[in-house]
């Protein structure tokens, strides 16, 4: 974790220095939208389906605190402890307490499979700082945690590397052979030392993909396996999840089972879809059902849809943005499009950057599975952070200058004809660095003369 | 107010007014043919032995897993490998374990994912620790789509359950794939089919 806070935009410039690697990154990750496209395209039923979903979680955040109820009544009925947690801090604090409880003064083994939510709350550096091991047990979150990193992509862990650095991660950590790059050979590495923890392990933390109100039981999709081994044979049993992961029914998974792997990797389905109802004998099971600012989304009638979101990825794929600048380019736990209409919401001045990291070309809504209005609500979140005064001052200038130019008709015309009058005589005093706007873009050529002079001169022949 | 008074207030005062429960698509008219799941299997990484009989899956695994492989098995009649009765065997003395092989409860035609649940799993760790893994499932318990699955399974008869898709994999370096991640190297479904055509 850097201490000086770097804005998107210099993130972006930064990650764009090695103009191979940025091809690489989003050529890799349109080959995953395809991968998508290819899946969704063989339903013809796709489009109905979205509309499903999407239906049944605006049924479901219309009636959340109904929902909540009636799975906390039936997961505790199951034999689930069940914990509230309003902030990310009092997660966390529960955690370590549930920890603390089993283990005793032992010193503490945890598996964690994926969560982003534990991820948004920053569980595992609190977890370290207290004394307690945390190993994350999916291959690419292993990598970058190996790395001291964060993940780039909340699907795919560790897009943002190539072979040759895991190579080196595991060498320098696990000890395989230098040089050897072979992905077989380095997951099988990852395989035995993985293996180790997972057997030695007391307690495992998982998130939640589905929560479902009508059984109290939940659902956690990975490809790896990692989830259902560290759960297993752990003792203890800790689910994170966002209260807005609750649907009403079991036969709803029917729908999201459906879009989600597809919308995600293309796959069919996930490897392992784990359906938990109660805990298998001698194990004990726990629930963390937290808001963190979820509650005050909710009652953001612009922002509501947002916390649809079944966290496929889908929009980071096809972002344009967000392919040619990499996850950590937008300092929040989650990244991406859909990232960037969360992350303002639990804090916005921090975040102020991210609504502002996008072409606002609508590409995250079209492929969307719940149908979420990205692209308007990241336009919302400029209009909201404007008023605030938080938009990035850059912009806010232009802005002003802009608006005060627009505001003198004399000004204007004067502008106009010297602005045309520079860009045809001496085009390198606005094309050079010093323009922001020139970066990336050539400066339109200019006409000879403005509407409003050819307007004057052509009056006369009508 | 305790935190979950103090959420459930939050929330209650913050969602919007009721909107409606969508409604479900119909069941599917087609039947799921056991050809088209084979294929999907085959797509997802497993391999599909047909079989006439439980008793051809004992060759079939004497042939590849020879002694000392450790053969763990649900399937009550045939001559093959540890029964697991205690279900509260640590899931690390499973660590061992070559092949697994366990009744998958019906399979889904449009991914090629097997229901398995605790009411046949000795313990639920098996089916992820053992190296390879084999299913077996019944050409006539085949549903077409996810939506046919869910009608199967009335809430409230498992404890835990899984739909289980091909090997476990990964493809977290640089997007290559491989197979056998943390979980089964192998998925081999033996597709039991009555119909002396096949």
């Amino acid at each position: 974790m850097s201490q000086r806070f770097v804005s998107h935009a210099q993130a972006a410039s930064q990650f764009l220095t090695d103009e191979a690697r940025t091809d690489w990154h989003d050529e890799t990750l349109w080959f995953i939208r395809q991968k998508r496209d290819k899946s969704a395209h063989a339903l013809p039923e796709w489009e109905a389906l979205r509309e499903l979903a999407s239906g049944i979680k605006d049924h479901a955040l219309s009636e959340l605190s109904t929902y909540l109820t009636q799975f906390e009544q039936n997961a505790l009925a199951n034999g689930i402890q069940v914990h509230w947690a309003a902030t990310a801090a009092e997660h966390n604090q529960i955690v370590l307490d549930i920890i603390r409880q089993q283990t005793g003064p032992a010193a503490p083994r945890v598996v964690k499979s994926k969560s982003m939510l534990t991820e948004e709350c920053h569980l595992n550096e609190f977890l370290i700082k207290h004394g307690v091991e945390v190993v994350d047990t999916d291959l690419g979150e292993r990598i970058v945690q190996l790395r001291q990193e964060a993940p780039s992509h909340i699907v795919l862990p560790a897009i943002h590397l190539k072979k040759a650095d895991v190579s080196a991660t595991f060498q320098q950590h696990l000890g395989t052979e230098a040089g050897n790059e072979d992905p077989q050979y380095l997951t099988e590495a990852a395989r035995h030392h993985l293996r180790e923890k997972f057997v030695s392990a007391s307690v495992a933390i998982t998130g939640v993909n589905f929560a479902i109100a009508e059984t109290g039981g939940f659902v956690v999709c990975t490809n790896e396996g990692n989830a259902d081994l560290g759960v297993h044979l752990a003792d203890v049993h800790i689910a994170c999840l966002g209260i807005e992961k609750v649907i009403p029914r079991q036969e709803h998974l029917g729908v999201f089972l459906r879009l989600l792997a597809r919308s995600a990797t293309g796959q069919p389905i996930t490897t392992y879809s784990s359906h938990f109802v109660r805990p298998r004998a001698g194990q004990v099971m726990h629930i963390i059902l937290v808001d963190n600012g979820r509650s005050t989304q909710l009652g953001r009638p612009e922002f509501r849809n947002s916390l649809k979101c079944i966290r496929c990825g889908a929009c980071f794929n096809t972002c344009p943005v967000y392919r040619r600048s990499g996850g950590h380019s937008y300092h929040n736990a989650v990244a991406g499009p859909i990232g960037s209409i969360l992350a303002p919401n639990l804090d916005m001045r921090k975040n102020a950057d991210l609504p502002f990291a996008s072409t606002l070309c609508g590409s995250c809504t079209n492929v969307c599975p719940v149908k979420i209005n990205i692209h308007e609500q990241l336009w919302h979140w400029r209009q909201t952070l404007t008023a605030e005064g938080l938009a990035p001052p850059a912009k806010t200038v232009a802005m002003k200058g802009m608006a005060w130019v627009l505001g003198h008709p004399t000004v204007y015309r004067l502008s106009g004809r010297i602005g045309r009058w520079v860009m045809q005589h001496v085009p390198a005093l606005v094309n050079n660095r010093l323009n922001p706007w020139y970066k990336g873009r050539d400066m339109p050529s200019p006409p000879t003369q403005s509407f409003g002079e050819w307007y004057d001169k052509n009056r006369s022949r009508v | 107010m305790n935190n979950r008074q103090v959420i459930l207030t939050a929330v209650a005062r913050n969602q919007p007014a009721t909107r409606p429960m969508p409604t479900l698509p119909e069941p599917s008219i087609e039947r799921a043919s056991a050809d088209g799941f084979a294929q999907r299997v085959e797509a997802i990484g497993g391999t599909v032995v047909p079989i006439s009989a439980l008793t051809d899956i004992v060759s079939y695994v004497q042939t590849r897993f020879p002694p000392p492989a450790r053969l763990v098995s649900t399937l009550p009649d045939l001559p093959l490998g540890e029964r697991l009765s205690d279900p509260l065997v640590p899931g690390h003395t499973l660590e061992t374990v070559d092949l697994a092989l366990l009744m998958g409860s019906f399979g889904v035609l449009e991914n090629g994912a097997i229901w398995l649940d605790s009411r046949h799993l000795p313990h639920r760790a098996l089916p992820f620790i053992c190296q390879h893994l084999a299913l077996v499932v019944s050409s006539r318990a085949l549903v077409p789509t996810l939506h046919d699955a869910y009608r199967r399974l009335s809430p409230d008869t498992f404890d835990y359950g899984v739909f289980i898709a091909g090997p476990s994999k990964t493809a977290d370096i640089e997007q290559s794939l491989v197979i056998g991640a943390h979980g089964p190297r192998s998925l081999t479904v033996f597709l039991l089919t009555t119909d002396p055509s096949r």
